[in-house]
């Protein structure tokens, strides 16, 4: 073979190929060595043109745009000089100049439209999407609850990691998600939430949700503080596998919920999470249903520190092993939940400690400060 | 056999003589029908042998107990319950029954407290440790001075003992209300440990521990607690007070409150000396006001502990310590001030959500991982 015809085939593989290659590109200017071409002003220019698998360093700034992500990305947030916070807010509308945003997908799960200021949908190549360390703002939009508000959303078939990013302001009148992960049909979708800081919003701070039994989604929630105010719940999983993990959530009318379609789910891990005041009617630090294992939980300074469900004869319910609770009213709601174990754990100041035991349970746990031991109870 | 009488009568009487001596189990209350019991605790702690046990019925007590010897005091279950309250007086005047060497609010000149539960000269020497009980200060909202304070449990000083799995609540004097004090002075060393608590609701510090002497004089241990109190703007609403203190602050979980943990010196003792904050939870501090998670006292250390929803992360001092802290949501104020002290060392903090990294850094601090920052050196000093 020539060396002239060999360069040739080299210069057309080149042409085709280097545009699929995975690049760096920036949006703005704060990473040395990028070349020009790779440079962007908008995060959806970036997207548009990276290829697939690329990362997308994105340098301090105000975005006011709506995200679609459908292939593998990486987007990380990046310093620059002395700041280090890249947001992404509501873009104006084109009607009347207010914030506004597109309803750009559909929960599998729930059947509900979203507006999501960043969604990820339909990737292809499949591969995942992980988000780095930037800050995802909704303020300014109130559409009340004709859709749902997300902040991120992957919606069913995508997979990747939602880290070290700053959730806030998804308010929407009460509709507002500022995460939302979930999954339908198989293959199982794995998903990791960690480490990020989410405040003020309307509903959700984390949900993670599966259509399927069993479920197609495992989702990693870890490390994130999330608190609620008065919001209805700071970390939901619907029907996934996976774990709830060193987490710390004040606030919401419930802490952090599993629960599952038609108790068919095996259950999940819910560890090592603080919760702590989660006082607005009903005031629910953890609920765990039937298969999960819920230990070495703190939850202090809540109306109802754990309501179990599911379980019967047949099915163990929960298991709640070695979690400290102190300064509730009721420490475990059984709610008549059949066959859960619930031991090792350490209760100091509740009004009552074990409501609606269905008889014959045993419970072995140590108890201080605590008005009433056993109350309620269950007709069977 | 003329003998063998002569022998055990001495033995039979010195038996009678040393047996009401010997520490045993007592009760209070008429839960335990077994047990020697007395109608009051106060009655309890004051007849029994030192080193006993007194075992409590459920029950509210309204008394206030003086402890002057090593006893161990804890609840028993009974009836479906295990409360077991200590109360205030109702209808009684509050007047204060120990001083304070620390100062009431800490570190200022009024000396005087009322305290619900008293340990002061201990004699023989030992612990005194309370497991299981709650000391509820509901009604000392009464009899304010303006100066004098309200306290659920104190050791005085020369007093060692454990605080495990109690509660202590609404401890509040218009302002002067405290839930655990322990301090001490010239002298031996003590341990004073509060551990497994909950210790809500007073309106000025929850736990305060201290000595008056440089090195300290105690040894304090503050584990696994839940501090909670009210969302305030009162400056000394603190989780844990430390006043030229030694010893660690570990594993507690605290919120509300204008700030979480305080070490600072004396005016008499400046050189205050260092206490270790690690792997504490802390959230929802100083909303809607200014202060700090941590107030750093001199050479003191913080690690691992994780600080949510702040208004300042740390406020350092000289020669402090930050490692490996996680802090989210301080929106308002730094994740970390240092005020342009010196000798301040820092490393692998985590920092998401941060309105400014550092204030006043003494030079531009590197070495922790920071996303979501809107400012990451405010004001560097040199």
């Amino acid at each position: 073979m020539s060396r002239k015809f060999l360069a040739g085939l080299l210069v057309l593989a080149g042409m085709t190929a280097v545009p699929m290659m995975a690049a760096t590109y920036e949006v703005g200017t704060c990473v040395s060595g990028v070349p020009k071409a790779n440079q962007f002003t908008t995060i959806t220019d970036a997207i548009n043109a990276a290829a697939p698998s690329s990362t997308i360093w994105i340098c301090p700034g105000t975005y006011p745009e709506q995200l679609y992500i459908s292939k593998p990305l990486t987007l990380h947030g990046r310093s620059q000089s002395n700041t280090d916070r890249p947001v992404v807010t509501v873009p104006l509308s084109n009607i009347g100049g207010e914030p506004g945003l597109l309803i750009n997908v559909t929960s599998v799960v729930t059947g509900w439209e979203f507006a999501a200021q960043i969604v990820v949908k339909n990737v292809n190549p499949p591969g995942q999407v992980k988000i780095f360390g930037i800050t995802v703002d909704g303020s300014g939009y109130s559409f009340g609850c004709s859709a749902q508000m997300a902040g991120i959303f992957y919606a069913s078939g995508t997979s990747g990691i939602i880290g070290n990013n700053t959730l806030r302001y998804q308010q929407n009148g009460g509709c507002g998600y500022p995460i939302w992960v979930e999954n339908g049909a198989a293959p199982v979708q794995t998903i990791f939430v960690n480490s990020n800081s989410v405040h003020d919003f309307g509903n959700t701070g984390i949900t993670a949700a599966s259509s399927q039994v069993p479920s197609f989604l495992t989702a990693y929630v870890r490390g994130n503080f999330v608190t609620g105010g008065t919001s209805p719940a700071d970390i939901l999983t619907l029907n996934t596998a996976g774990s709830i993990a060193r987490n710390v959530v004040t606030g919401g009318t419930i802490g952090m919920e599993d629960t599952d379609l038609d108790q068919q789910a095996a259950g999940i891990v819910i560890e090592d999470n603080v919760v702590a005041d989660v006082l607005t009617s009903p005031g629910v630090g953890i609920v765990a249903r039937e298969g999960d294992t819920a230990s070495s939980n703190q939850v202090s300074n809540v109306t109802t520190a754990f309501y179990l469900q599911g379980g019967s004869t047949a099915s163990p319910g929960p298991s709640l092993q070695s979690n400290t609770v102190k300064n509730v009213h009721t420490a475990f709601e059984y709610d008549c939940t059949a066959n859960a174990t619930v031991k090792t754990n350490t209760v100091n100041d509740a009004a009552i400690a074990y409501d609606n035991v269905p008889s014959g349970t045993a419970s072995d746990n140590s108890l201080y400060n605590v008005d009433t031991i056993l109350s309620g109870g269950c007709a069977l | 056999m003329l003998r063998k009488t002569f022998w055990s009568l001495p033995t039979v009487l010195l038996a009678l003589l040393v047996c009401p001596l010997h520490a045993a189990t007592y009760g209070v209350g008429s839960c335990n029908a077994k047990l020697k019991s007395f109608s009051t605790i106060q009655a309890a702690v004051s007849t029994v042998p030192s080193g006993s046990i007194i075992q409590i019925c459920p029950g509210t007590y309204y008394e206030q107990v003086t402890i002057n010897q090593p006893l161990t005091l804890e609840a028993v279950t009974f009836n479906n319950s295990n409360r077991v309250t200590i109360a205030l007086p109702p209808n009684t005047t509050l007047s204060p029954n120990v001083g304070s060497i620390l100062g009431v609010p800490p570190g200022l000149v009024s000396q005087y407290l009322y305290a619900q539960v008293l340990v002061a000269s201990v004699a023989p020497a030992g612990p005194v440790n309370i497991t299981g009980i709650t000391v509820d200060g509901t009604g000392g909202n009464r009899n304010c001075n303006g100066s004098d304070g309200l306290v659920g449990i104190f050791y005085s000083v020369n007093t060692t003992g454990t605080v495990n799995e109690v509660t202590t609540r609404n401890q509040q004097h218009c302002g002067y209300g405290y839930g655990i004090w322990g301090e001490n002075t010239a002298g031996t060393t003590g341990d004073f440990t509060v551990e497994n608590s909950s210790v809500e609701n007073t309106d000025d510090n929850a736990i305060v521990t201290g000595s008056d002497q440089s090195p300290s004089t105690i040894n304090a241990s503050i584990k696994g607690n839940f501090i909670n109190l009210p969302n305030t703007a009162a400056a000394f609403s603190v989780g844990v007070r430390g006043l030229v203190a030694g010893g660690t602050i570990t594993n507690n979980v605290m919120t509300g409150g204008r700030s979480a943990v305080l070490i600072a010196p004396l005016a008499a003792q400046p050189q205050c000396c260092a206490m270790t904050i690690s792997t504490n939870t802390m959230a929802d501090i100083a909303l809607g006001t200014t202060g700090a998670a941590i107030q750093m006292g001199l050479g003191s250390t913080a690690t691992s502990n994780q600080i949510f929803n702040v208004y300042t992360g740390i406020l350092t001092s000289s020669a402090a310590t930050f490692r490996s802290n996680t802090m989210m949501n301080v929106t308002q104020g730094a994740g970390v001030a240092i005020g342009c002290e010196p000798g301040v060392v820092n490393g692998k903090n985590v920092f998401n959500d941060v309105a400014i990294g550092y204030d006043q850094p003494e030079t531009p601090m590197t070495g922790d991982t920071l996303y979501n920052v809107d400012t990451i050196q405010l004001s560097p000093c040199s």
